[in-house]
């Protein structure tokens, strides 16, 4: 194994050091974790007006959120290099971990040609893009590839599956209008006794409360609970890890029913005090 | 130092270091230099009732070791149109971009940028520049020239196992958060190692060359330091009007200056953000001090060296002092 300097050894030794064997929330666990959530949340989509109305919680909204700091619906997405950075960059970063011998500069291209064959929302603006700008966007994913790249010591973990779309889970079931997306750009998977187990690795700034986010939303879609979540802030250099525990993700259902609650209520165009959500029923058995 | 435009092969061999020793990455080092900072930030008294933290910056940094006085004025003057020198420096940001990927430029870079800014994300920039005069306009463009018409043909294309990055935004924590230092650098390449540092930090820079970019060039090798616990193995300056790359090797006593300086910087701060008087100290820039009128030091210092006073100086982060000035 290639020598480490002491952040990338300092990363790989939160991945791997002291990891369970297994995850400390069964399966039984989670469903019981999916009923509850269900339940607190099923008072306030009662409330909601009008078809096509959907609320959307994500990591990167949960903050605010939980802080209570939107002040209305957000602005419609637009596409931009900082945007797209991710996007472009992460399945480059794959493309490295996959095979070393391709340049940083060949992955990412890659990564432009893939996105505008598959001719969705990024493909169709990149295709739209001149050269100058399309050039512009291209120095930004590669920058962010660069970084991802130093940041974690990929090179030392077996297995790793890169992810860059979301994880979605709506919890009241299949068509109905509460949507939770998680975001982790890398799992990192170890073999256990009872099968294959995962790391949740994500890049950026450090917040224990997205983190719990992502391993709830991880779990109950995947129907097994990560072992372990760790953070990576290319910026700071900081590192933050929680193993998964039911504290831990009961946490995040809380979380996530106060900050449905507090979001239903502003795209709904309604304030109130109380959150509608019924938060008293969170407790385990 | 060398101040002679560098060749681009040349140039791609400075920045990889080549001929040179490489120190040996010390993260002990950087441990020592935390734990400094980490005293200067504990001491500096930051109330953690209040909710307000320090923020560190280069330009808040470079300010308040010049003058305390001078940096409460700014700040109570508010933010003013940006300096054709500022823009003019956003600008070559985005230039520098296209031009690290290997794209050509257009005929008239400034022609272009609104619509490249926006899409790079720099709402803000794009609306500086349309909202120019066109005497403002042609201000900002005769220096986006002055500095990028040779730049295609001085930078090189850097190899892809350089690890690009560019505009690398640098953040570090201190005393639980009270205390936040920050920068962005221009770019990095290379990699921290494990025996021997890796990365080479530059500064890209479209003004004339300053006293403080060497403070600068520490202030960023200090950062790297504590982000990746080892310092860097180069850092320094690239001018985009002549082509001159000045770098350093990274050492122990850089470090421990830079360290020193920001530790200094970081009891002024606090000290100032929970009200204290501000220190007066005459320096080179009193003649453009918004606070000039009422300050009898000022006053003087500007008087004893015979410069005259003139019209108010529309200063922000980049001033150019007259030469020989600091």
């Amino acid at each position: 194994m290639t020598e480490l300097g002491a952040h990338q050894a300092a990363v790989r030794d939160a991945v791997l050091e002291g990891l369970a064997l297994t995850p400390s929330v069964g399966t039984f666990e989670l469903g019981q974790l999916k009923i509850r959530l269900a339940r607190s949340l099923r008072p306030r989509a009662a409330g909601q007006d009008g078809p096509g109305v959907e609320i959307h919680l994500d990591s990167f909204r949960l903050p605010t959120a939980l802080r209570r700091s939107e002040t209305g619906p957000r602005e419609a997405f637009e596409w931009n290099a900082p945007r797209a950075a991710r996007s472009l960059g992460l399945p480059a970063v794959a493309t490295l971990w996959r095979n070393p011998g391709v340049g940083l500069g060949s992955a990412v291209e890659g990564s432009v040609q893939s996105a505008v064959s598959d001719a969705k929302s990024l493909g169709l603006w990149l295709a739209e893009l001149d050269s100058p700008e399309r050039a512009m966007v291209v120095a930004q994913a590669r920058s962010w590839a660069a970084r991802a790249w130093l940041a974690v010591p990929w090179s030392s973990f077996e297995r790793v599956q890169f992810r860059a779309d979301a994880v979605w889970f709506r919890p009241l079931g299949p068509g109905t209008p509460m949507v939770m997306r998680a975001r982790r750009d890398a799992t990192v998977r170890t073999r256990g006794p009872r099968g294959v187990e995962h790391v949740l690795v994500t890049l950026g700034p450090p917040d224990p409360s997205v983190a719990r986010f992502n391993a709830l939303v991880v779990g109950l879609v995947s129907g097994r609970a990560p072992l372990r979540t760790v953070v990576v802030d290319p910026s700071s250099g900081s590192i933050e890890v929680a193993d998964v525990g039911a504290d831990l993700l009961h946490r995040a259902v809380e979380e996530a029913v106060r900050a449905i609650s507090w979001i239903s209520g502003l795209e709904t165009g309604r304030s109130s005090g109380r959150s509608g959500a019924n938060t008293d029923d969170l407790g385990w058995d | 130092m060398k101040s002679e435009p560098v060749a681009p092969s040349d140039l791609v061999d400075r920045i990889r270091g080549l001929g040179l020793e490489r120190p040996q990455a010390d993260e002990a080092l950087a441990g020592r230099v935390r734990a400094q900072l980490e005293e200067a930030a504990g001491s500096a008294g930051v109330d953690p009732l209040t909710d307000a933290s320090v923020r560190v910056n280069k330009s808040s940094l470079r300010d308040v070791l010049i003058c305390e006085s001078r940096l409460v004025a700014f700040r109570a003057r508010g933010s003013s149109r940006p300096s054709a020198n500022l823009l003019a420096g956003k600008v070559m940001d985005l230039v520098f971009a296209l031009v690290a990927v290997g794209e050509r430029l257009p005929a008239d870079p400034l022609a272009t940028v609104s619509r490249l800014a926006r899409v790079a994300g720099e709402q803000t920039l794009a609306a500086e520049l349309d909202a120019l005069s066109p005497g403002e306009r042609q201000e900002v463009a005769d220096i986006v020239t002055a500095c990028s018409s040779s730049l295609a043909d001085r930078w090189p294309l850097l190899p892809d196992s350089a690890m690009m990055r560019l505009q690398e935004p640098l953040r570090v924590e201190l005393a639980g958060g009270l205390v936040v230092l920050s920068g962005r650098v221009d770019l990095v390449v290379g990699r921290p190692a494990a025996d021997r540092a890796g990365a080479t930090l530059v500064d890209v820079k479209s003004g004339h060359r300053r006293h403080d970019d060497t403070l600068d060039a520490g202030w960023y090798a200090l950062l790297e330091t504590l982000r990746h616990r080892a310092a860097p193995f180069q850092v320094g300056t690239y001018y985009l009007r002549d082509g001159v790359l000045d770098l350093a090797v990274v050492d122990e006593e850089l470090i421990g200056r830079a360290a020193a300086r920001v530790g200094d910087g970081i009891a002024r701060l606090a000290r100032l953000g929970a009200g204290s008087i501000a220190d007066v100290t005459p320096n080179g820039l009193c003649p453009w001090c918004p606070a000039l009128d009422a300050c009898d030091a000022g006053r003087r210092h500007v008087e004893e060296r015979g410069i005259a006073f003139g019209p108010g100086y529309d200063a922000d982060e980049d001033d150019e002092p007259p030469e020989g000035e600091v």
